[in-house]
């Protein structure tokens, strides 16, 4: 098959990805509020934010696995490559699955009790690559010794529940990987695991990138993660992208004033005995996507009038690459 | 899986040798005296000791009972109390007829509510699944001699397609024998199609929102995929447990259909002999129903172990 040889020959670089103004409202409350970010070929993006902040949200809203009896998710554009997923007509089959490849935080309830690993990691191979029985074998035979995962000719007819997490994540990685796709979105995937586990899936992952060159979307909560994994990291707080920016800048000097309290607290976990914890006082206000100004501002240190407004993202005046959505850095409050 | 079936069919001996007790001092608890009826109306006090001595009945519980199932593990179910008919004889020619009536109820309640229950809960709150609904809210609230009454009115009746009541047997003809068995299996099927639908509908529904389900569209099957493979056959499942009570319902459900529609079944066997007080008749058919219901529920069991391989696995865990 042609498609197969082009999946098999392409030196497997990574697409772009860019989201455009994606809002996602959950029975008309918003839950995610005009979203935009670009993953360039081959880029890592780390998209980090607290539990509720909409990081997993804006993920799967955009390639479109939200449940549309619950969600209404709407944006300007979604784009892999040259491939709009959101316009009307959109090709969205085939490119779930095949472009894209989804890994998700819970393994142990992301694969079929019923169905052996063998059909589940062949039957979207042989619905996207038009393989034969034999063929999808053989390239999941192959996909299993990529991801780690030994006597793989046996342990295709094993049922879920026969591995541990870790090898089910492992597999579940393999199933993402199984029609060669030029973007990986992990969602979570080692807060599921044992902290043991973790780092081995942390280092498949790397690997993987960086042996097929593919562009990452990696979803955590986990700061210090980020400084691993990830090129350019996007903060979100209440349903909104507050900052985006290079790693090792952002994780350096962070602009907003959400993100470098985050920061702190982190730091002073690592600093240890004796160093005083340090917290944001108050929580997250649950209608943040809906409110008229900036959703931080009421826990904000550094708040003033303007806040009442909604701040757009804008680039930081030292660096054009590094975006922030806070009055703080709009040149005429800084002259 | 050889295995498995010998330990069920093992597991069965107690719980028939509790029921057979059961049936036995049901029986003799019940009020009414055989041989009373037996020697007729006007009979002397010394003709109807004769009949109950005639009948073993003036012999102590303890011994009838032991008897009794003495003579069972020989595979005598004795003989009639009224005809003096073997009673092997007299259910032999009942077993058929019901086995009919109880298959076709089954087939119909599994296709009617297995079709309705799959459709209604991949289109949840759609017009098709209040339609749905409703309807099986309607059968499961209507008794089933007035359904198979109302059925007997229209069609039997009024409309003349079918035939009111009786049965054909299929060596008379596939045609007239189906068209005798349709409403009493309709009858059926009405009552115990909506259990299914039901269970199905809600195990549907609540297996869309499972995360391989999510991870399943995540690899971009289509949606008739996801349905078959990811869906339904996981809600499959849980329903199978439901399929087994609705076998119950199928058992007690059969005797009152084949009264409406005087069907030759073990149920209006059941209903005659016991308006005769013939305990041998009326215990051989209740052991035989408890029998069968037993067996039912090993194949629900098989059934089970076929669709969930955790199960089908566990002799290796």
């Amino acid at each position: 098959m042609t498609t197969m040889i082009a999946a098999e020959t392409r030196a497997t670089a990574g697409a772009s990805f860019e989201v455009d103004g994606l809002t996602v409202r959950f029975s008309g409350k918003t839950a995610v509020d005009n979203v935009s970010f670009r993953v360039a070929p081959g880029e890592a993006l780390g998209i980090v934010g607290e539990s509720g902040s909409g990081k997993s949200t804006t993920a799967m809203g955009a390639v479109g696995l939200l449940d549309p009896e619950i969600a209404a998710v709407e944006a300007r554009h979604v784009r892999l490559d040259m491939t709009d997923l959101r316009g009307p007509g959109a090709p969205r089959a085939g490119i779930l699955g095949r472009r894209i490849g989804v890994v998700f935080q819970n393994p142990m309830v992301a694969l079929n009790p019923v169905l052996t690993i063998e059909r589940q990691l062949t039957d979207h191979m042989r619905q996207h690559l038009h393989l034969d029985a034999r063929a999808a074998r053989a390239r999941a035979i192959r996909l299993l010794g990529e991801v780690g995962i030994t006597d793989a000719a046996r342990r295709l007819s094993f049922y879920p529940f026969q591995f541990s997490g870790g090898m089910l994540q492992r597999i579940t990685i393999a199933m993402a990987l199984a029609c060669d796709p030029e973007l990986l979105i992990a969602d979570e995937p080692t807060t599921a695991l044992d902290a043991t586990v973790q780092a081995e899936v942390v280092d498949l992952i790397l690997s993987i990138r960086r042996s097929r060159g593919l562009s990452l979307i990696w979803i955590t909560h986990d700061l210090a993660l980020l400084n691993r994994v990830a090129d350019r990291v996007a903060v979100m707080y209440a349903g909104r992208l507050v900052e985006i920016g290079p790693a090792d800048v952002l994780l350096d000097h962070p602009a907003h004033p959400y993100a470098a309290g985050l920061l702190a607290s982190v730091q002073s976990l690592w600093t240890g005995e004796g160093a005083e914890f340090l917290t944001i006082e108050g929580a997250p206000p649950p209608n943040g996507p809906e409110m008229p100004g900036c959703a931080f501002a009421p826990r904000c240190p550094r708040v003033f009038d303007r806040c009442a407004t909604r701040p757009p993202m804008a680039s930081t005046p030292a660096d054009a690459a590094h975006g922030v959505a806070c009055w703080l850095f709009d040149p005429k409050v800084q002259a | 899986m050889l295995g498995f079936v010998l330990k069920r069919l093992l597991q069965a001996i107690p719980v028939l040798l509790i029921t057979s007790l059961l049936i036995f001092v049901g029986m003799r608890l019940s009020p009414g005296d055989p041989a009373a009826m037996l020697a007729g109306n006007d009979a002397s006090a010394e003709t109807i000791a004769a009949v109950r001595s005639r009948l073993g009945l003036d012999q102590s519980y303890a011994t009838q009972y032991l008897k009794w199932l003495g003579a069972l593990l020989t595979g005598d179910l004795g003989r009639s109390m009224v005809s003096g008919l073997p009673v092997s004889r007299i259910v032999g020619e009942r077993i058929a007829p019901t086995l009919e009536l109880a298959t076709g109820g089954l087939v119909a309640s599994l296709l009617l509510g297995g079709v309705l229950g799959t459709l209604a809960g991949l289109q949840p709150n759609s017009l098709l699944d209040r339609m749905v609904s409703a309807v099986a809210a309607l059968g499961l609230a209507a008794p089933m001699f007035w359904t198979g009454m109302l059925l007997v009115a229209v069609f039997g009746v009024a409309l003349k397609w079918l035939p009111p009541a009786g049965r054909v047997p299929f060596s008379q003809g596939l045609g007239a024998a189906l068209a005798s068995l349709a409403m009493p299996v309709a009858t059926l099927a009405i009552a115990n199609a909506p259990v299914i639908m039901r269970f199905l509908r809600d195990s549907i529904q609540e297996t869309r929102r499972a995360d391989y389900v999510r991870a399943a569209h995540a690899k971009g099957l289509s949606k008739t995929v996801v349905a078959r493979d990811y869906i339904v056959r996981n809600s499959l499942i849980p329903t199978v447990t439901a399929a087994g009570i609705l076998l119950g319902n199928l058992i007690g459900g059969a005797a009152l259909v084949e009264i409406v529609f005087s069907w030759p079944g073990m149920g209006s066997l059941l209903v005659s002999a016991m308006g005769n007080r013939d305990y041998s008749v009326i215990q051989a058919v209740l052991l035989i129903a408890v029998f069968g219901f037993v067996f039912a529920n090993l194949i629900v069991d098989l059934l089970y172990g076929l669709l969930n391989p955790r199960i089908r696995h566990a002799d290796q865990h």
